[in-house]
Parts: structure tokens; C-alpha cells; sequence
């Protein structure tokens, strides 16, 4: 078995790239929504999402836009692993202010589970598969290898999307990136400079 | 397959795992009354140490994580390629209102990891009500795909205003003792632990008997981020995975740790789950009912009980649990069982439409 990188798709501030190349670019200005508009995205449940999610949500169009196969597989056979620092410490702290104030809303609430990204993805793309969000470090590559890895090698799933996100006090990053068992593609060890090459 | 074992609970009603299950084996709960802790102040009943927002995490996981090593062969876990795995939902909560980035849980990952030097990595799943059943269904795999020799899986949560008054947004507590699974349910208590096992590929690891892990699968609804799906997609699927994974019939799965809640919409989704597998004669219990709901901690608490229960050969009854509540029929235990427990399915479901499950066999 051959595991390699098949696709992968960054997000930095406004600026976006796939496979390394420059992609959609935005505004700065509220640049999430700018992503959804110029993406032709069509998803009015975007707008109810916390940070965290549209970032997610707006790093996978791309991906699956530029591997529409991604969509024909069995709705088992793609699995996510994302990492990342912050997760929803955003919201966290959002919920934290309503609550200080004697309030609780549960549209912030439910966002308040780092893991809810992943449940925003699999209702839009009727994902079945495995996932799991964890928090590391964004020099922890081997984390996410050793899941993907681990994932493929035990037939749970037949592709792996690992990801990488971060939605923090304005400041957004993402990378996904498409982990296949072919013979052709970037070897899994230079997923760090490449993460990096941004 | 792997090696299960080590078991500790630190919760209201002791901290061993053995402390644990004779206190839920006579009935006791630590669900309590307390006074004002609501937003608005409304009294609810609670599995709470002492009283909220006195639980430190991080030394109640030490001590859970203490507790379970203990249980190890030392010089043998000495020479293990050893991982720390934390299962937990929202880490220290107490920090939030002080200084946000300190309420990172990658701050919390590094607290805990500073205190135990001596793993080779450690690592902090974060993924709903799922987290712990996911966090051993992680450690399986990575103990069976050789990256390390033994994974220590600790989850711990405490409770706090934070999480109260989101459940209360969402009109999930009750206001009265849960009752999983029952026709007069009327919603969640919530609680807090630590709780801790060891996965390893190692049986001389262990001082006492342990047992096979036969690992574990995840599946997303695909529907709803906080509604359960209407016909247990989710749980039907990774159930099924699990089961075929594992190569074990149905047939021999002699009883079903239940996530059950205790909210209408859950309890209902869980029971459409298990009919579609045909499981309904198969004995079942939550047992949300004597340490409320623990988030991060959950999956590992009831781990440990399925774990004694195969020590002891005693199914526990399900806490709360009078008459069918849920529209397809399962069997709910209402009294312990003194039965040969020898496969146990264990399962959860959370926000986000993730579902998990795990096998272990004696």
C-alpha cells in the first residue's frame, strides 16, 4: 500500500490556494462571507455557522470543486481528522460573555464543540464516514499521518481528508489535505513543508 | 486486536472503579439537588464533587491517570513506546472567565502532558459526547497498528455555568432524577469525572485479569449538528462497522452499554438503531441515571463499568428505568443480572450527528 496527497487546498486571510497555486482571493473585509459569495456556494445554513465551520465549510468546496470525485465515492469511504489549536475557543468565549450576562443562545452553544465542523461537512456532502477532531500543536504533522494512516491501513476508510484549522480573534488559516492509496501523488513526509510552504 | 484494562473512576460515588460499581450495584447515585446553579438560578439535580466549579480537571485526571498506571506491571510499562490520549469536551472551564487563551485545550493537552513526562506523545480528542468511546476506539488502533505499545486513555470533564446554561437553551435538563429510556423521561442531569483505562498490546502489562479490545468505529449522521437522526443512521452504521470489523455475530453481544441520555429525541433514536440490528432482546442500561452526563468523561466511566461487569459477571440495572418509553421494544434492565458477561457493545452519540461504538470481549 501507497499512501499519498492527491489534492490540497490552503486558506490564509484572503488569499487562497490549491495545490500550491493561488486560488479564489477576497476581500479582507468580513472574508468569510466574501469566500461563500465568490464560491457560488448556495448553502443559506452558512450564515448561522460559527467561524470555525464557515472556514471548514469553505476550505472543503474548494477541494471538492477541484476533486468532484470526492462526491461519487460511497458515502462511507471518506474519512476527516482534523487538528487544531483553538477549535471553537472563539465561540467558547462568546458563549462565555452571553452567559456572564445571564443569557444562553442555543445557536451559540451548539457551536461550542470543536467537532460540530465535521457534522457541518458530512450533512452537506451526506458523509457517513469516520471523523474525529483533536488539538494540536501546527507543527504536529504525525498526529494527523499516524490517524490517516492508521484509518486507511484498517479499511475504515478508503480516502482521508486530514485537516487543519484555525478561527481565532479574526485571524483564519486552513489546509486540507487529501489523502489517497494511490502510487502517484506528494509523499506523505513532506506534508509538513508543504503545510508550511504558506 | 488489543488489551484492555486498568479501569479507574473518579466520580461522586468513589474513586476506584471497584468503589464505582459496588456503589451503582446497590443503587446509589451521586445525582443530588443543588441549589441555584442554574442561570436563572433555578435548583438542579446534578452529579457534581462537591460544589460546582470546585472540580479541578487537571488534578483529578492525575490522580485517575496515577490510579490506573498503578494497576500496571512498572518495569514492564518503563520499556513501552507509551501514548497519553485525554478525551474531554471543554478542559478547564474556570480559566474562560479569567483569560481566554489559558482555556485553550491545547494549553490544558500541555498541563497534563508537563505531569507525565515519561509517554512518548500525548494527544486530545475533542469531539462531543463522543469523545471517549472514540478516544479507545483511537487507542485500539493505534496500538494494533504497532505505532505504539500501550495508549493510556483518561477523560475528564467538570461542570460548570457554561455547559448548564447550554443545556438549559436547549430545554434538555430535567428537572428531576433522569430516567434514560423510560415513558416518563423528561430530559438530561449532568454530572463530572475523570476516568481512565489502558489499551495495550500487552497482557502481562496488567497486574489484574484483563480483557480483548476488538476496537471500534465512528460514523456521522449526515442530518442535524444538535437533533438526533430520526432513524438512528449514524449509530445503525458504525454499530454495523464495528460488529463486521470485529467478525463477531450479533448473536453473541451479551449486552449493550447505552449512551442514553435521557431526553425524548436521543433515547428513541438509540432504540430505532438497535431494532434495525435486531438487538432488542439483548440486555441494556444507561447509566446517565448515577453519574449524570459526563461529556469527555462518559465513554471511559461506562467502559469501566462494562469492564467490572465482566470482572464480576453482574449486569447493572438501568437507573430510572420503569416502563417502555421508546417506540421499538428493547430491553432495558431493571434489576442487576447475575449473568457470564463475555462481549459487551458499548456505544455514544453526541452533537454533531457523531455516533461511536467498541467491542470488548472476555
Amino acid at each position: 500500500m501507497s499512501l499519498t496527497i492527491s489534492s490540497y487546498v490552503q486558506i490564509r486571510q484572503e488569499k487562497s490556494f490549491l495545490n500550491g497555486t493561488p486560488c479564489v482571493t477576497v476581500d479582507e473585509q468580513d472574508l468569510l462571507k466574501q469566500y461563500y459569495k465568490e464560491l457560488e456556494m448556495n448553502y443559506p445554513k452558512f450564515y448561522k455557522m460559527d467561524s470555525l465551520c464557515k472556514l471548514g465549510m469553505i476550505a472543503m468546496e474548494l477541494l471538492v470543486k477541484s476533486k468532484p470525485e470526492l462526491l461519487d465515492k460511497n458515502n462511507e469511504a471518506v474519512a476527516m481528522v482534523f487538528q487544531s489549536e483553538n477549535g471553537c475557543l472563539q465561540t467558547d468565549s462568546e458563549h462565555q460573555a452571553d452567559v456572564d450576562q445571564g443569557k444562553s443562545s442555543p445557536a451559540v452553544f451548539v457551536y461550542t464543540l470543536s467537532n460540530i465542523v465535521c457534522g457541518e461537512i458530512s450533512i452537506r456532502y451526506k458523509w457517513f464516514g469516520e471523523s474525529v477532531f483533536f488539538i494540536s500543536d501546527a507543527t504536529d504533522t504525525k498526529s494527523l499521518l499516524t490517524y490517516a494512516k492508521s484509518l486507511i491501513l484498517t479499511d475504515k476508510a478508503e480516502c482521508c481528508i486530514l485537516g487543519r484549522l484555525e478561527a481565532f480573534e479574526g485571524s483564519y488559516s486552513a489546509d486540507l489535505v487529501l489523502v489517497e492509496n494511490k502510487d502517484e501523488g506528494i509523499h506523505l513526509e513532506d506534508l509538513q513543508k508543504l503545510l508550511d510552504s504558506k | 486486536m488489543t488489551y484492555i484494562g486498568a479501569e479507574n473512576i473518579i466520580s461522586p460515588l468513589g474513586s476506584t472503579a471497584e468503589q464505582n460499581f459496588e456503589e451503582i450495584r446497590k443503587g446509589h447515585s451521586g445525582i443530588r439537588i443543588h441549589s441555584s446553579i442554574g442561570l436563572k438560578g433555578e435548583d438542579l439535580p446534578v452529579s457534581v464533587m462537591t460544589t460546582l466549579e470546585t472540580f479541578d480537571p487537571i488534578e483529578i485526571a492525575v490522580r485517575s491517570i496515577q490510579a490506573a498506571t498503578k494497576k500496571l506491571n512498572s518495569q514492564e510499562f518503563e520499556k513501552h513506546k507509551k501514548c497519553l490520549l485525554i478525551s474531554t469536551t471543554k478542559g478547564d472551564l474556570k480559566q474562560l472567565q479569567q483569560d481566554v487563551s489559558e482555556a485553550s485545550l491545547l494549553r490544558f493537552k500541555q498541563q497534563i502532558h508537563s505531569r507525565f513526562p515519561e509517554f512518548d506523545d500525548i494527544q486530545l480528542i475533542s469531539n462531543a459526547c463522543i469523545s471517549g468511546v472514540l478516544s479507545l476506539v483511537w487507542a485500539n488502533d493505534l496500538v494494533q497498528s504497532e505505532q505504539f505499545d500501550s495508549v493510556v486513555v483518561c477523560g475528564v470533564d467538570m461542570l460548570s455555568t457554561f455547559t448548564l446554561a447550554g443545556f438549559q437553551s436547549f430545554f434538555a435538563l430535567s428537572d428531576t432524577h433522569c430516567r434514560p429510556f423510560d415513558k416518563d423521561r423528561t430530559g438530561i442531569n449532568l454530572g463530572e469525572a475523570a476516568s481512565t483505562i489502558v489499551v495495550s498490546s500487552q497482557p502481562s502489562l496488567f497486574k489484574e485479569a484483563c480483557f480483548h479490545c476488538l476496537g471500534g468505529s465512528v460514523s456521522s449522521d449526515a442530518n442535524h449538528i444538535s437533533g438526533p437522526s430520526r432513524t438512528g443512521e449514524g449509530l445503525f452504521r458504525t454499530i454495523d462497522r464495528t460488529i463486521r470489523q470485529a467478525k463477531v455475530e450479533k448473536s453473541e453481544i451479551d449486552f449493550i452499554s447505552a449512551h442514553g441520555t435521557g431526553t425524548n429525541y436521543n433515547d428513541e433514536m438509540e432504540s430505532i438503531a438497535f431494532d434495525r440490528h435486531e438487538l432488542n432482546k439483548v440486555p441494556l442500561n444507561s447509566l446517565k441515571g448515577y453519574f449524570g452526563h459526563t461529556f469527555g468523561a462518559a465513554g471511559l466511566v461506562e467502559s469501566s463499568i462494562c469492564l467490572q461487569s465482566m470482572r464480576k459477571n453482574v449486569l447493572i440495572a438501568s437507573a430510572g428505568y420503569a416502563n417502555q418509553g421508546t417506540t421499538k421494544e428493547i430491553n432495558v434492565l431493571q434489576e442487576n443480572q447475575s449473568v457470564p458477561v463475555d462481549l459487551i457493545l458499548k456505544t455514544a452519540s453526541g452533537f454533531g450527528g457523531s455516533n461511536a461504538s467498541i467491542l470488548f470481549k472476555k
